[in-house]
């Protein structure tokens, strides 16, 4: 475990020492302000729906370019085999750097949560949907983190890596949208694949427990597949 | 804790938390228990995946089918295991709406009961709405001894409905005091809450609207034109009346005088020119911005009205004419309005310094727990001591650094509302005389009524002056979509706060980080 928490500190550090992390914050902090006060101003209205599917959105696009590096980096600088070598798993090497990642989604999470504490300072907005909201956002980046770190341990190139993540998140994006042309139960099916059709009653305040559990699948299964392809190698 | 340390505890709770849904039957208790399970289930098959060898020995051929069976292992139990889910799900209802949790409105009434107050819901079985109004109910009844509840389908026990002469699904009887208010077809339980509020209120309440001044706003019997209509927002609509919205001219009445009624006040124009005195049956007496001198005869009536405990609400704006019979009147209690429009460029609202906006007021029961307040076009008030017995209370004023329009050196606070109450200097009587003061009339007008606080302020000051004391707290309904309304200063400062302050700081923590790691 004392192995695991100092490979988790490196893991933070890195990734917090690197310029990613603050261009990513910064962008993510500039479009969601711009856009949430110009929807405050324009519509008066106390709820963060609209934030919640920019934000989604916004993760869909800036998860790729936070995990692109987190295992294709070592491989490029040549420092996976040396990680490997090390006296901890494969699985605490990717839990470790999925973990740093999910950290900085966190922290863009908490930073935006000022919104939340604004519109509660002007106005009286419902909170049940805005803590709805704040824990699908958490769950939907978990779940594409997991993902990213596989398309990560899977290719040789940062580029590479993140192309694929960001593929793999707009084909899920949009999945539900051909659900009608497949029959029974296959329709079913190819809609619940659908990222929006699991984070859109977050966001509306309706929470599934299946809802979470998709999410949390993507998670684990992006994880075990991660450690699988380091294993293969 | 060790790898096997951590299988076999996953193991336990999986098991556990299984064998305690199984225990709990159906039901979201038990759903919520297998959910437990599920995910312990979930992590113990990937640590447990975790244990396969990643290279097996063998042929190239069985190596690849190995790895691709792994692979197809994992996403089939991932599949099957969101099935599972999908068909144990829990879902918890957190939509803005509610629905199996009673208003606010109707909590504070409820609350707040002095006596038994009797409720008879004739519901529709066949209406969900109407199914959640009443498990909403029996909810509120169980906690709250004084609220009996009679919940009857209408269509088993119709000889019930012609007993209490109900002919519509959804009614609501309301029956306190010897006293009974019914609504008609409603699973809005907000109803409710003013329906009982009409219930508590012993004798009707009539607010006389004055008119023959031409009084800009719309009001009762004016020539102003309002429907309902819905406004379509991201949330859905839970029930009948939800989310109905007034469409009307700006400056009418019709927003305040949904909200009197709802509060259970009646209302009707007065032309105070063609009264000999003011009829006995208006309860409070109304004057909405006029735009023409009161006449002398009127302004004997009005003092003869509250010399015998009237009550009076006067609103005037910059533009309506305080001269002599109605000053002499205000002159009286030591109150003036001097001409002119209060400029206010600390608070306001949005980017225009001539709608004052008013966040802070001294303690008095019409302001207390009012938001900011919005008064468009508003004049100053001045007070000076008060006759004996009169008490004379300020309920709102201008920032410091206001000033009237065109006199930008003289700054200062001037009070834009005031309450009196006592007895009116001269009277025969004791009887106890209220009237409140506004230097502006628009916000009272549909344009403003929504904003922020002010609707809860108008029919604030209302239900004081009519002596209402019963659930001071709950706010009128405004017939309209929930808004913010921001001062020109607070939206610079939100715009300041996400888009300087918020991207400033992450990039300062990235110079401060560089310059440590040079």
């Amino acid at each position: 475990m004392n192995r695991f928490a100092a490979l988790l500190g490196k893991e933070t550090r890195a990734l917090f020492t690197s310029s990613v992390a603050y261009v990513v914050l910064t962008a993510f902090l500039l479009i969601m302000g711009y856009s949430f006060s110009l929807t405050l101003f324009l519509t008066h209205t106390p709820s963060l729906v609209h934030v919640f599917f920019q934000i989604y959105v916004l993760f869909l696009l800036t998860v790729p370019v936070i995990t692109m590096r987190t295992l294709a980096e070592e491989r490029r600088q040549r420092t996976l085999e040396l990680l490997l070598t090390a006296p901890v798993t494969e699985a605490q090497v990717v839990a470790a750097k999925y973990l740093a990642s999910l950290g900085l989604i966190a922290l863009m999470l908490a930073l935006s949560s000022v919104y939340a504490l604004l519109l509660g300072l002007f106005g009286t907005p419902e909170w049940g949907p805005i803590v709805s909201g704040y824990v699908g956002l958490l769950l939907l980046g978990a779940g594409l983190i997991g993902v990213g770190v596989f398309t990560s341990a899977l290719a040789a190139n940062q580029v590479v890596a993140a192309l694929v993540s960001l593929s793999l998140f707009l084909l899920f994006w949009i999945i539900d949208q051909f659900g009608y042309l497949l029959p029974d139960p296959y329709n079913a099916l190819v809609t619940n694949l659908s990222l929006s059709v699991h984070f859109k009653p977050f966001a509306t305040g309706s929470v599934y427990l299946s809802d979470a559990g998709f999410f949390i699948t993507m998670a684990l299964l992006g994880n075990l597949l991660a450690v699988r392809a380091l294993g293969r190698r | 804790m060790t790898r096997a340390r951590l299988e076999a505890a996953l193991g336990a709770l999986a098991l556990g938390a299984a064998l305690a849904g199984a225990v709990m039957g159906a039901g979201d208790g038990a759903n919520i228990a297998f959910f437990i399970a599920w995910c312990a289930a979930l992590a113990l098959l990937a640590a447990l995946a975790l244990r396969v060898p990643g290279q097996i020995a063998g042929p190239t051929l069985l190596r690849r089918a190995a790895g691709v069976g792994l692979v197809a292992a994992a996403v089939g139990v991932a599949l099957l295991a969101n099935v599972a889910l999908y068909r144990h799900d829990v879902h918890f209802d957190l939509t803005p709406n509610r629905r199996f949790t009673a208003p606010e409105e109707l909590r504070t009434v409820v609350a707040q009961l002095g006596g038994e107050v009797r409720l008879t819901y004739f519901y529709n079985a066949g209406d969900d709405a109407a199914w959640t109004a009443k498990d909403a109910l029996a909810v509120l009844a169980r906690a709250q001894p004084r609220l009996v509840l009679r919940a009857i389908d209408l269509d088993k026990e119709p000889g019930a409905a012609r007993e209490f002469g109900v002919r519509a699904y959804n009614t609501i009887v309301v029956e306190t005091g010897g006293r009974r208010v019914q609504v008609d077809n409603t699973v809005d339980l907000r109803q409710v809450a003013y329906a009982i509020l009409r219930a508590q209120r012993e004798g009707g309440q009539t607010v006389c609207f004055v008119t023959g001044h031409g009084e800009p706003l719309e009001g009762p019997g004016g020539t102003g034109h309002a429907h309902l209509s819905h406004e379509e927002t991201l949330q859905s609509r839970a029930a009948p009346g939800e989310g109905d919205v007034v469409e009307g001219p700006p400056a009418g009445l019709d927003r305040l005088r949904l909200a009197l009624a709802a509060f259970g006040f009646g209302y009707r124009p007065l032309t105070l020119a063609t009264e000999a005195a003011v009829p006995a049956e208006c309860s409070i007496l109304a004057e909405i911005g006029p735009r023409a001198p009161w006449a002398p005869a009127e302004a004997s009536s009005v003092a003869a009205y509250l010399g015998a405990g009237g009550r009076l609400l006067l609103a005037l704006d910059p533009a309506s004419p305080v001269t002599e019979p109605l000053a002499g009147l205000l002159a009286t209690l030591a109150l003036s309005l001097p001409p002119g429009q209060v400029i206010d460029p600390l608070n306001h609202y949005g980017t225009a310094a001539e709608k004052v906006a008013v966040p802070y007021y001294p303690p008095h029961p019409i302001t207390d727990g009012l938001a900011l307040t919005i008064f468009p076009a508003v004049r100053p008030i001045h007070l000076a001591p008060p006759p004996g017995g009169v008490e004379v209370a300020p309920l709102m004023a201008s920032s410091q650094d206001s000033f009237l329009q065109g006199a930008p050196e003289a700054k200062g606070a001037m009070p834009l509302g005031v309450a009196v109450r006592g007895v009116w200097p001269g009277a025969a009587g004791e009887a106890e005389f209220r009237l409140v003061l506004f230097g502006s009339s628009g916000f009272l007008g549909n344009e403003y009524f929504p904003a922020v606080s002010n609707g809860a302020l108008a029919v604030g000051a209302l239900r004081w002056l009519a002596g209402d004391a019963a659930a001071p707290g709950v706010r009128p309904p405004t017939y309209s979509v929930p808004e913010i309304a921001l001062t020109g200063g607070e939206m610079r400062a939100v715009f300041l706060l996400v888009e300087g302050v918020l991207p400033g700081s992450v990039l300062l923590a990235w110079f401060l980080v560089w310059r440590r790691r040079r």
